[in-house]
């Protein structure tokens, strides 16, 4: 399945390219952990994930055309 | 005392006289400093029916106990009167490098009392305080008026001043110190200006004296570094791109306000937010005393119709002067931006009134002939001339100047301006972000994402994330954050990096960094508790300034298009703000009773009954 991934601020470093949005295929089951793992996101980095604006977990199943956000926790606004 | 000086100076501008008074250790011990000072002294002294703008009004300028020491972000001062846009309390912060300038002048607070009858500043000098008349300077921008300030009395002195639009009482003027930085809302510009004050020029000659300065070094030490750890391999997101890095987590949940909150979502967001900055008009960052952040952007426009050099723009006026406009042209908002701080206006409610005004227009409430030019969405000149005309109160920026309520009000449609007491909302859209909701409609000087900030926890995963579209969470965790940012607005720190690193990442946020901080500056030895109890106490202080000020539950209001219109877009259509529900349970939370007033028991528990 195919879903799309925006990266922003200092997780940019782990897109594949230089584009901050940007698309991925993933075996049917996949799960927020694949996802991570596949783009070599360190587990131990503070993230906020959301799946078409909702909050997930790393366990969250992924689906067809999802988009995904992940982004660092930011301090302040 | 230690952290404190113990002396604040009390300048009589009806007379003309400087006198000094010494501070009561118990005060500062239960009200901590900045925002607790602030609103101790108001409610002592200032009559809560009086007209903000009269000479009735006093204004009171704070430091805290960590202002000016090598604290992490140890900068802030806050600036408490009597709001002409709200007749609420208002209590504006600010940082940059004159707060700690003026805490190394040996004072914790200036009041400002009466009004004087000719344009003056005020002048210190180490201890030594003059007023002198500021009849050259009146009138100017707050970047010439710096200049000047600084050429009259000291190259390396720090300035805090109001422009034109403080000195036209434009009732959401600013103070500007260090030149762009603003203690921004509710209009403490204007009372500034009512009392013909044009600024202050300090030079400080003494550091603050701490109780314990190895221990201090050491818990210091202690939270720079676990800082540094963090984000060693990676940069903090404010470092990187300044606060307009927040459009990613109010985009992404569909709060980030636009067209005056008539969507949540705005199709122009990546033209605006904090990495396009970064790409295009970033020349360096600038951080304030003792950060280690530098969230802080300068930035250029370097041609065109909006060409320009100056100070943002932050997430707020992205926000403001931006997506609420319509306005996908960074340049455009930008030099609307640098209009505002040269003017000395608030970004915010210069923004969101200039968006009430363009929906005003669209549903044919308001005409062209009396704007004098169509006021579309997304017309980014019109929100520059506008910025300008408000600032000088000049054609329709005189009606602009009086706030989005009043303005709305004058055309017959009170509803249409986003607000909360009379304050315009920050850029967070509480249909879809309840904790917001409940901490707008409560906060003591109206909307503001200041006062207990839920986007930490709802939106932007500090300390971590939880939903924010559900409702009956919130009460507690709202309460709770409140008084921790009371602690950290009294205390002298800035919100950003405390929020992460002094507080434990519980949403209990109990304040330990800031009592280990406090403690060694101090000596006092709070307890976590006693702390805590400071919190509340100064959020239960400003509430009963406002009980006696008129307000009530009644006034704990959002407008109809919140609580009753549901979100047409993104991942929060449909939702309504639940506020009615949250406040029942907040009230009780408090102590308070169902009209929202702070019970006798409660009063009586926190040492405010004598009040």
């Amino acid at each position: 399945m195919k879903i799309q991934i925006s990266l922003y601020a200092n997780l940019r470093q782990y897109a594949p390219g230089s584009a901050e949005s940007f698309e991925l295929e993933l075996a049917a089951g996949a799960t927020v952990k694949t996802m991570i793992d596949r783009l070599k996101i360190p587990q131990t980095l503070k993230m906020v994930i959301l799946i078409n604006g909702r909050k997930a977990d790393t366990d969250t199943r992924l689906a067809e055309e999802d988009k995904i956000t992940i982004f660092p926790p930011i301090e302040g606004g | 005392m230690f952290g404190w000086c113990g002396k604040i100076l009390r300048i009589n501008l009806s007379a003309g006289k400087i006198g000094v008074e010494e501070l009561d250790a118990n005060v500062c011990r239960d009200y901590v400093g900045g925002r607790g000072l602030g609103i101790y002294y108001l409610l002592k002294e200032v009559d809560p029916s009086c007209d903000p703008l009269a000479t009735k009004n006093i204004m009171i300028m704070t430091t805290g106990p960590l202002t000016g020491t090598v604290a992490p972000t140890g900068a802030r001062y806050m600036v408490t009167t009597k709001s002409p846009l709200t007749g609420a309390i208002t209590c504006s912060n600010s940082g940059g490098y004159f707060p700690a300038e003026l805490k190394k002048t040996g004072y914790d607070a200036i009041i400002f009392e009466g009004k004087s009858p000719q344009p003056v500043y005020l002048w210190i000098d180490g201890d030594q305080a003059e007023l002198r008349s500021a009849q050259n300077i009146w009138g100017m921008t707050t970047h010439e008026a710096d200049d000047a300030l600084r050429k009259e009395t000291h190259k390396k002195a720090k300035t805090s001043v109001i422009g034109p639009a403080g000195e036209k009482l434009v009732r959401f003027a600013a103070i500007m110190n260090d030149r762009d930085r603003a203690a921004g809302r509710s209009g403490v510009g204007a009372v500034m200006g009512s009392k013909n004050l044009k600024g202050f020029v300090v030079r400080g000659r003494q550091e603050v004296s701490l109780f314990d300065p190895e221990g201090f070094t050491a818990v210091n030490n202690k939270y720079r570094d676990k800082f540094k750890k963090a984000t060693k391999d990676n940069p903090p997101p404010l470092r990187l791109h300044g606060t307009a890095i927040t459009v990613v987590g109010t985009q992404s949940h569909g709060v980030f306000p636009t067209r005056n909150f008539q969507q949540g979502t705005f199709e122009g967001w990546q033209s605006i937010y904090g990495e396009t900055l970064t790409k295009k008009y970033l020349i360096r960052r600038k951080p304030c005393f003792s950060c280690p952040i530098s969230c802080g952007r300068v930035t250029r426009i370097p041609d065109g119709p909006f060409k320009g050099e100056g100070e943002g723009p932050e997430y707020e006026t992205v926000y403001s002067l931006g997506s609420d406009c319509g306005v996908d042209n960074l340049a455009a908002l930008t030099k609307a931006n640098y209009v505002c701080n040269e003017l000395g206006l608030d970004t915010i409610s210069m923004g969101s009134a200039i968006a009430c005004a363009m929906e005003l227009f669209e549903k044919g409430y308001l005409d062209e002939s009396e704007i004098g030019m169509p006021l579309k969405w997304g017309d980014g000149q019109a929100v520059v001339t506008l910025a300008r005309q408000t600032g000088l109160r000049e054609g329709f920026g005189d009606i602009l100047a009086e706030g989005s309520l009043r303005m709305a009000t004058k055309y017959g449609h009170p509803e249409l301006a986003i607000v909360a007491k009379g304050q315009d909302f920050a850029g967070y859209d509480p249909r879809g972000e309840q904790g917001m909701g409940l901490a707008y409609a409560t906060s003591p000087i109206g909307a503001s994402h200041m006062r207990g900030d839920p986007a930490y926890f709802e939106l932007l995963g500090v300390p971590f994330n939880v939903d924010p579209l559900t409702w009956k969470d919130k009460p507690p965790i709202v309460a709770k954050w409140q008084d921790v940012f009371a602690v950290i607005d009294s205390a002298g720190l800035c919100v950003f990096f405390t929020v992460r690193y002094l507080l434990e990442p519980t949403l209990e946020a109990r304040p330990i960094g800031i009592m280990e901080l406090l403690n060694a500056a101090t000596g006092v030895g709070y307890t976590l508790e006693e702390l805590e109890k400071a919190g509340e106490r100064i959020v239960n202080a400003e509430r009963l300034y406002l009980k006696r000020a008129g307000f009530s539950r009644k006034d704990d209001s959002l407008p109809p298009r919140i609580t009753n219109e549901p979100l047409p877009d993104g991942p929060a259509k449909g939702m309504v703000c639940h506020l009615d529900e949250m406040l029942e349970a907040y009230y009780k939370i408090r102590g308070w009773s169902a009209d929202g007033i702070p019970t006798e028991k409660k009063l009586r528990a926190l040492g405010l009954i004598e009040m």
